[in-house]
């Protein structure tokens, strides 16, 4: 097995490593950096955001190459969400399992293979790492412009799905924050567009020189205790037309979606609900008030 | 007591140099052989097996500093009593850190392909070496003293979630660099 003759390797690694990562444990501290490392590393960051922000106008970007949709998802016969778990998070399959055709370049290493069948037996697989309800015996692969933790591709049926991460999958919800960074937000946004709750009309497109700003206020948003009566709240609002579909239209052609309700402060990202900061009310909240959207039908 | 007065006691064979070795490191080598075989028992033994090896080894060596001598000898004998006694068993915390590297291990053709486990020791001290402290320090804990990402956030004083980021980052970096080493398992 690779990983036991790495492990043998590692044993008779330098004394110095050995020793060095024992020592915070046997002395019952945790490491502490200086804050003279740290503002000396703040200032580093601060330079170069500066040179980057004053450069990125006359570099020359390369362009991402588009990662098209060729086929849509097929209707699931058990009624089940189409998901997958990997690597300690719970992934969704993007657009419900439709296949995309993946640059080449773009695919990275394989991840592992779809084994266990959560739809045949829930209770035992669902908590399993390449578990699934949907590709089962699929192959996951990185996927090169991403962090694994956002996104990766499973090949199914001679097509690739991308699996887009919505949870970990011992409940814990994302932090929006290292989440957003993860992804590369903003870096490879090109639009963020507001559509109705069903995510059918567009109603709207944010200015391009405030899209940084709306994603790092978003990314201030935490995970919201909520309340029977604010579950009705947002129903109510989901109702009333005044919850939004919002997408941050990718550089590859894809997009990341979420569902807002500005008059609650509540944000959507993957399975969670997220209170978005009053910041993000007062910069952002006016954009929201004048959209009109038709109620959806109650069946 | 110091490292080199507790050679000093193995060397004149007094048991007292046992009581100091518990006494100084027996907190770090329990934790870390606790890491690989989840059995407090199991790993006693182990850790006062590695007391014994040692007390047989010195004299004549002299291990200085001792506690990374001690580790070594506590970790590859807690790797055999674990291999012995969990071939079947695959839900622990080693196994759980092995899979999660496996993937990110360049594979070779043949046997004869095979890096040699000198040169990859050589080739992962050059690797933990272009670390940064904090990123060498984690990846040490979690793929030497096999510690779970909670106990990494505690003496890194980072968060969970960005141990896990951070450590995926670091596997990452670790295929690349063998990659670029050629080397092959």
């Amino acid at each position: 097995m690779k990983v036991e003759k790495f492990s043998d390797a590692m044993q008779n690694v330098d004394d110095r490593f050995v020793a060095g990562a024992a020592q915070p444990q046997s002395a019952g501290k945790t490491i502490r950096f200086t804050w003279k490392r740290l503002a000396a590393a703040a200032a580093c960051l601060c330079l170069l955001a500066a040179s980057v922000f004053a450069a990125r106008g006359f570099v020359f970007q390369p362009e991402t190459e588009p990662i098209v949709q060729t086929a849509p998802a097929s209707d699931a016969p058990n009624g089940m969400r189409r998901f997958m778990n990997w690597n300690g998070m719970r992934y969704e399959f993007l657009e419900n399992g439709a296949v995309y055709q993946i640059p080449e370049g773009q695919l990275g290493e394989a991840l592992g293979t779809l084994i266990h069948d959560i739809a045949a037996d829930p209770e035992a697989n669902a908590g399993k790492d390449l578990s699934a309800t949907y590709a089962l015996g699929g192959t996951v692969y990185e996927l090169k412009n991403y962090d694994t933790q956002f996104r990766v591709a499973v090949e199914y049926d001679d097509g690739y799905c991308i699996c887009q991460s919505t949870a970990f999958t011992d409940g814990t919800p994302l932090d929006p924050a290292s989440y957003f960074t993860l992804a590369g937000f903003p870096d490879n946004i090109q639009a963020v567009s507001v559509f109705d709750h069903s995510g059918s009309s567009l109603l709207t497109q944010l200015p391009q020189k405030e899209m940084e700003q709306f994603v790092a206020a978003l990314a201030q948003s935490v995970p919201a205790q909520l309340s029977d009566e604010q579950y009705q709240q947002i129903g109510r609002a989901q109702r009333e037309g005044k919850s939004f579909r919002v997408t941050f239209d990718l550089d590859d052609g894809t997009s990341y979606g979420f569902y807002l309700i500005p008059s609650l402060n509540i944000a959507m990202f993957g399975d969670g609900r997220y209170t978005t900061p009053q910041d993000f009310s007062d910069t952002f909240g006016g954009l929201f008030d004048g959209l009109e959207q038709q109620a959806p039908p109650v069946y | 007591m110091d490292d080199a007065q507790i050679i000093e006691l193995l060397f004149r064979r007094s048991e007292e140099a046992v009581r100091a070795l518990a006494e100084q490191y027996g907190g770090v080598c329990r934790r870390l052989s606790v890491n690989v075989l989840k059995n407090d028992l199991d790993a006693e033994e182990c850790v006062n097996d590695a007391y014994l090896a040692v007390w047989n080894a010195v004299p004549p060596a002299r291990p200085l500093p001792l506690l990374p001598y001690l580790c070594k000898v506590v970790r590859n004998l807690s790797i055999e009593r674990y291999r012995k006694r969990h071939a079947a068993k695959r839900d622990d915390a080693l196994t759980q850190s092995w899979d999660e590297l496996e993937p990110f291990l360049p594979s070779a053709d043949s046997p004869e392909a095979q890096t040699d486990a000198q040169e990859l020791t050589r080739l992962l001290n050059v690797y933990l070496e272009s670390l940064t402290p904090r990123d060498r320090l984690l990846f040490m804990r979690r793929y030497w003293y096999f510690d779970t990402y909670p106990e990494i956030a505690h003496v890194s004083g980072l968060s969970e979630k960005n141990v896990s980021v951070r450590l995926t980052r670091l596997r990452k970096k670790l295929r690349t660099f063998l990659q670029e080493n050629e080397v092959y398992l």
